[in-house]
């Protein structure tokens, strides 16, 4: 098999150049998508008939929780790549993806919390899927922590990617916590094996904030990459050059 | 739109008070995370430019001792534990002096 293509993937120049073409368009894609995907959900759809108005949160939760278990894997699977392959920029993005995990699994964690007030009667209870979404925050946090602590750079890479892939273990936990054990979270509302329980007036705004969420999350982790390729190949030509040809983009 | 007027779209049955402080949340960790890396970015262009600027001048045996200045200077204000390529140019100011 011929890896070119592969190693061509994981060049940092090649990345950042490429990354800047789409940059602009992605961006303004994934900001009309979840101004239409929060704004239907907000004014547009009708109330649930069980939980009344409270379950306008969903078109925030269910898109922030998703992502917040997404990320974590991606992490992982950028941590197998740095062990494996050895490639930069997989580290890169395992360094990269770490904030915006944690800051929408912060957000699920809130946002869950809010929900649970009206519907539930309490911010928090120490059922399955919120403390296994709890110990998910920690180990985003772990993550980038750990990053800190150590100095030299290719074992910063390698501690990061070990402990991120002992770490994905949780999700599995958290994606069936709600079947294995009695949760007071409900169950999925989407589910790629079966049709979805919901009306379709608020499925669809649930569907396109998704989308937007995880658009979003692309948008921004290429911004934090190209800075973070831009700080670990500052000595080199190339990166001169494009910082003094006006790196604004 | 599905409400009325207003005073029902902010009050959303008794449940405005949930629902609108979420988006306010939602809002902030958004806003946080277009910021955030922007900033970033703005610090490590302006670092690299400065860098380079240093370099520039020390090329020129005239204005070596400017450049050797901006540059120990930017040993302390750059993030001295990230990168080995920051070390590695702290190494070579100290050898220059």
């Amino acid at each position: 098999m011929n890896w070119t293509f592969f190693h061509k993937l994981g060049s940092p120049k090649w990345f950042y150049e490429i990354s800047g073409k789409w940059l602009p368009w992605l961006a303004i894609l994934a900001a009309l998508m979840m101004a239409t995907g929060l704004t239907w959900g907000l004014l547009f759809t009708p109330p649930d008939y069980l939980q009344g108005n409270s379950y306008r949160i969903i078109f925030l939760h269910v898109p922030t929780a998703f992502l917040a278990s997404a990320i974590y894997v991606s992490m992982a699977i950028a941590g197998a790549v740095t062990l494996i392959w050895r490639i930069k920029l997989a580290d890169m993005a395992l360094k990269c993806m770490a904030p915006i995990g944690t800051s929408f699994c912060f957000l699920a964690l809130l946002t869950g919390a809010i929900w649970g007030k009206p519907t539930w009667g309490t911010w928090w209870v120490w059922d399955a899927r919120l403390t296994s979404m709890l110990i998910l925050l920690f180990l985003y946090f772990g993550v980038i922590a750990l990053r800190g602590a150590i100095r030299s750079a290719t074992t910063q890479a390698r501690a990061c990617a070990i402990l991120t892939l002992v770490g994905v273990v949780n999700i599995p936990i958290i994606k069936f916590s709600v079947q294995w054990w009695n949760t007071l979270h409900q169950g999925s509302t989407l589910k790629l094996t079966e049709k979805p329980s919901m009306a379709p007036e608020m499925l669809w705004p649930l569907l396109i904030s998704i989308a937007a969420f995880y658009l979003f999350f692309t948008v921004v982790l290429i911004i934090r990459l190209r800075t973070e390729i831009l700080d670990r190949e500052r000595r080199t030509k190339w990166v001169r050059n494009a910082v003094e040809a006006g790196a604004r983009s | 739109m599905y409400f009325e007027n207003f005073a029902s779209l902010v009050d959303m049955g008794g449940h405005g008070i949930y629902v609108w402080p979420t988006y306010a949340l939602g809002l902030l960790v958004i806003l946080y995370n277009i910021v955030s890396p922007m900033m970033a970015r703005k610090k490590i262009v302006t670092q690299i430019r400065r860098q380079a600027k240093a370099a520039n001048n020390r090329k020129k045996p005239a204005s070596s001792d400017t450049g050797r200045k901006v540059n120990s200077h930017e040993q302390f204000s750059a993030n001295g534990q990230q990168q080995a390529s920051t070390t590695e140019s702290s190494r070579t100011v100290n050898e220059g002096e």
